[in-house]
């Protein structure tokens, strides 16, 4: 099927339906609005009259036109009564139950009395009942008696009130009330040709010009206000006769009148005989009609071919539809099914429509299905049909199968229209079918061999296991538990818990009257025994409940105990490496610094030496030169206080300073010492050092050892980063006051760590450097002593060089020293 | 002379001067790599370890640069440096600090060889 050609048609086609039956609402609220107004206009005329008429002596509101016929008192207040029902009806309260029937009553009382007066000439007083006649009386009748078609239109008027609210078809009240609009149209009519007495219906008294459209208008009234049955439904409706009936109507009723007075007139006029008149009248009507109907079949075949138009692409739409798709009336009756309904239930589609939905539901829920449609239609509204519950669908070969199923209401005017969608989901059914089946078997299988398995689990479990009593007797214990401990399954059960590591044994002890009272019900720890060799295992012991009472107190208590030795083992192996890393480091950063130590002392010793021996050559031969003497004894002087400086520092970083306490410290003092220790080194490599001079009174509370050797290992750490670089290579140590701190910044040249790097750069054994160069602990190290003194080392993110911050709190007081030292 | 230890380098010269040696001294190998493009010496003596230009990056250029070999003298702060290695840049003899005045003077006068004490051509005072 062409989509594109489906889309606008199938748009228009139910948007069609819909806005039929929203036109058609629209009409049935203005004419339930008309028939209000209707009746409140008739009932104020009718006010008028008695009150103004009659009781304050208006003449021409009793008669119109004057010397006619007037509305008698009693014709007015029946135009009352019967407004007043009108409205009381249409406004659906309870008392209109009671009050309508009463007036219908009233007003065939009146009406039925005044016709026996006329039949058989006696007066009974009801004419004069509320006020006395005393005009002239137009035609010979008694005084303030009402003529004898208005009181056969009340009759009948009271009579469709009656059967309005009692009998069910819409025409028995429809009818009556028609008649008299006839009734009073003729007499209407009567009156705008001038005739006095039309037909002659009237013998005693004529009807008044506004009885008579007083009548008419309660007759529309009437008719108006039950837009949704019988005559008045017919004309308010959507199909096209409706349209017709609303379209030609006016034009029936006004258009024969017109003519026929234009007639009359030139009659009148005598401008022609009654013989001509009559035909002019005829022609032009046949003229008027012929082109109206004319008119109206063009638009009719319009109408009809938009609308099989919408409606074909509506069928193409449902036919095409990849779920069954049924449409039922409001009856439960099928209208409408498509090519999937036919494929999925084996009907053909004559022998669904017009048959009962129920056709395609298993009988056992036929009646259910049939309450709940009606619940249904109480308040349609588009949903799933029966969520939760599971829909079964009914073939034509008595087969059932799952389905789901989708409701969408569809107005229309001829009622609610459902559209069921319907979907076939065995396959997804037996699926879930299939995977519950799968799970209670499985379930199954682990009730029945629940017993042999735990046999099993416990006798071949490769951890060791014990069933205690709640006394805390060993009952069963399994092959790995003997393993574990060396002992026999008799041996174990003789010995109890008496295998438990002697500094254990009192919380065993503790813990086992809380299993007995419960209080525990599973139980973790770690704990040793003793195996049988003697040597100690450690095993984490897990207890929990396996058998309870009926009161929930435990009986039986099933125990593992997995090997910790091992792992302990390794545990204290690991935390013996850790310590000698630790070491070793400290070692390495000692050692790292050897080589550049060496060669610092070893040229100062040769000097020393070379000087020495210069002396002795000199006292050997006997010949005292003074000035070379003391050239020679100065160097020696000098070089050994170089000598002992160096030595002055590393003794500072070897020295085991754990448990000293901080000691004030000049930081001028370390960075030079410190520099001391490398200087050489980076000379050697010819690497810048560029260290500004520090406030010699600059003083922090540290352990000076140490602060030289996390400067030390930083520096160390530059030096490896730039070694190997091209071009202009140095390395940086700034020493800045940032209150509360002081911060010593170590830079350098190199290339920067990777970002990669950064976050685990201060890890304990990460390292960049090549195997054997570094351990990783350096900077690990460093930031421990750092945090130790309240500090903080960070690598700096704000520089493009590498540069680690050593930040240590500055002295409480030192703030006043506030002062950036460059 | 070639060492960055100025104490060092006096002592030695005085030692060379008192036994009528001509000496001329650097700091580092680049000074006196730049020196020995314009003068001629007997015998180099040189530190290891130097700023700049180490003692074995000196050798190495003097060799490119296909000037002829005096004898050498290595003078090692600590064994960093293996026989094998000194033979490749040419080093005669490697002396490790602290140096005993007789041994550094024997170490000279091997590295001179048959060439007599004082007959080098005179070259200019630094």
């Amino acid at each position: 099927m062409n989509s594109g050609l489906l889309l606008p048609n199938s748009a228009k086609g139910p948007l069609g339906v819909q806005d039929s039956v929203r036109s058609f609402e629209r009409r049935r609220r203005s004419s339930l609005r008309a028939a209000r107004v209707l009746a409140l206009a008739a009932a104020l005329v009718g006010l008028l009259v008695v009150t103004g008429g009659w009781m304050l002596n208006f003449s021409i509101l009793r008669s119109i036109i004057p010397g006619a016929a007037s509305m008698k008192v009693n014709t007015a207040l029946c135009v009352m009564v019967a407004a007043s029902a009108i409205l009381l009806h249409n406004g659906k309260s309870s008392l209109a139950r009671y009050l309508t029937p009463i007036g219908a009553g009233l007003l065939i009382l009146i009406s039925l009395l005044t016709l026996l007066e006329d039949l058989s000439g006696r007066n009974f007083g009801i004419d004069q009942l509320f006020v006395a006649d005393r005009t002239a009386p137009v035609l010979v009748t008694a005084p303030g008696r009402m003529a004898v078609t208005t009181a056969v239109s009340y009759l009948l008027f009271g009579c469709a009130l009656f059967a309005r609210n009692r009998l069910k078809g819409a025409l028995w009240s429809q009818v009556p009330v028609s008649v008299v609009a006839v009734l009073c149209i003729s007499n209407l009519v009567g009156y705008f040709y001038g005739i006095d007495n039309f037909a002659g219906i009237a013998f005693y008294t004529g009807m008044a010009v506004h009885t008579s459209s007083c009548l008419l208008i309660l007759s529309l009234a009437m008719l108006l206000s039950r837009p949704d049955d019988g005559l008045a439904a017919l004309a308010l409706g959507d199909g096209l006769g409706s349209v017709l009936i609303r379209r030609l109507l006016p034009a029936a009723v006004g258009v024969p009148v017109f003519l026929g007075w234009l007639t009359w007139q030139g009659e009148l006029k005598g401008l022609y005989g009654t013989a001509f008149g009559l035909a002019i009248f005829v022609t032009a009507n046949v003229i008027v009609f012929v082109a109206l109907t004319w008119t109206s079949g063009l638009w009719l075949n319009r109408m009809e071919s938009e609308k099989t138009q919408a409606e074909g692409a509506f069928r193409l739409a449902v036919e095409a539809a990849p779920s069954a798709m049924v449409m039922a009336n409001e009856k439960g009756r099928i209208v409408l099914v498509n090519a999937q309904t036919e494929r999925l239930f084996g009907y053909r589609r004559e022998e669904l429509l017009g048959r009962a939905i129920e056709i395609l539901i298993p009988p056992a829920v036929n009646k259910v299905h049939r309450a709940l449609r009606e619940r249904y239609l109480s308040g349609p509204k588009m949903r799933a049909m029966g969520s939760g519950l599971e829909l079964r669908g009914l073939r034509k070969d008595g087969s059932e199968f799952p389905v789901e199923v989708g409701l969408n209401p569809i107005r229309s005017p001829r009622g609610t229209l459902v559209l069921s969608s319907i979907v076939d989901v065995t396959d997804r059914r037996r699926v879930e079918q299939l995977q519950e089946d799968m799970q209670r078997e499985r379930e199954r299988l682990a009730a029945t061999r629940g017993e042999e398995r735990f046999r099993l689990s416990f006798e071949e479990a490769p951890v060791g296991m014990a069933l205690i009593s709640v006394d805390g007797v060993w009952l069963r214990v399994n092959r790995a538990l003997c393993e574990l401990t060396g002992y026999t399954e008799t041996e174990l059960i003789d010995l109890n818990h008496g295998i438990t590591h002697p500094d254990d044994m009192a919380e065993t002890l503790r813990s086992l009257p809380l299993f007995r009272s419960g209080q525990l019900s599973s139980w973790r720890v770690e704990k040793r025994y003793v195996h049988k060799d003697g040597h100690t295992i450690d095993v984490v012991l897990n207890v929990s409940v396996v058998e309870k009472d009926d009161a929930g107190r435990p009986l039986l208590f099933v125990a593992h105990m997995v090997d910790l030795t091992e792992r302990k083992q390794a545990e204290r192996e690991l935390e013996a490496n850790r310590a000698q890393m630790v070491s070793n480091a400290r070692l390495s950063a000692l050692g790292m610094l050897a080589g550049g130590i060496a060669h610092e002392i070893n040229n100062p010793l040769a000097v020393i030496h070379a000087s020495a021996a210069n002396l002795t050559r000199m006292a050997e031969s006997g010949l005292v030169d003074i000035p070379s003497l003391i050239r020679n004894c100065g160097r020696i002087e000098q070089t050994a206080e170089r000598i002992a400086k160096i030595v002055g520092s590393l003794r500072q970083i070897a020295r085991e300073e754990k448990k000293d306490n901080f000691s004030a410290a000049s930081v001028c003092r370390i960075v030079e010492e410190t520099l001391e220790l490398c200087s050489e080194r980076f000379r050697v490599h010819d690497i810048r050092i560029l260290a500004p001079s520090v406030d010699p009174s600059l003083v922090i509370g540290c352990r000076e050892g140490q602060i030289c050797q996390v400067l030390l290992n930083l520096l160390q750490n530059a030096f490896d980063a730039v070694v190997d670089c091209e071009g202009d290579r140095w390395v940086g140590l700034d020493v800045s006051v940032q209150i509360p701190w002081v911060v010593f910044s170590i830079t350098d040249s190199g290339p920067g760590v990777a970002l990669e790097n950064r976050e685990r750069i201060m890890e304990p054994f990460f390292t960049t450097k090549p195997p054997g160069k570094g351990t990783g602990l350096g900077l690990s190290i460093s930031k421990g002593i750092a945090s130790d003194h309240g500090g903080r080392l960070e690598l700096a993110r704000d520089t493009g060089h590498t540069c680690f911050r050593l930040s240590l709190p500055l002295p409480a007081g030192a703030a006043i020293m506030e002062r950036r030292m460059n | 002379m070639v060492d960055d230890e100025p104490m060092l380098v006096e002592i030695f010269s005085e030692w060379l001067l008192e036994e009528g040696y001509r000496v001329h001294t650097a700091g580092n190998g680049a000074v006196a790599l730049q020196f020995l493009k314009s003068n001629r010496v007997d015998v180099i003596v040189s530190d290891i370890r130097m700023p700049v230009m180490d003692g074995i990056a000196l050798l190495r250029s003097l060799r490119e640069s296909g000037t002829s070999m005096p004898g050498i003298i290595f003078v090692s702060g600590y064994s960093d440096l293996s026989s094998g290695q000194a033979t490749e840049i040419g080093a005669e003899t490697i002396l490790r600090k602290p140096i005993r005045r007789d041994q550094f003077l024997g170490a000279i006068e091997t590295a001179l060889g048959p060439l007599s004490q004082g007959a080098t051509e005179p070259v200019p005072e630094r």
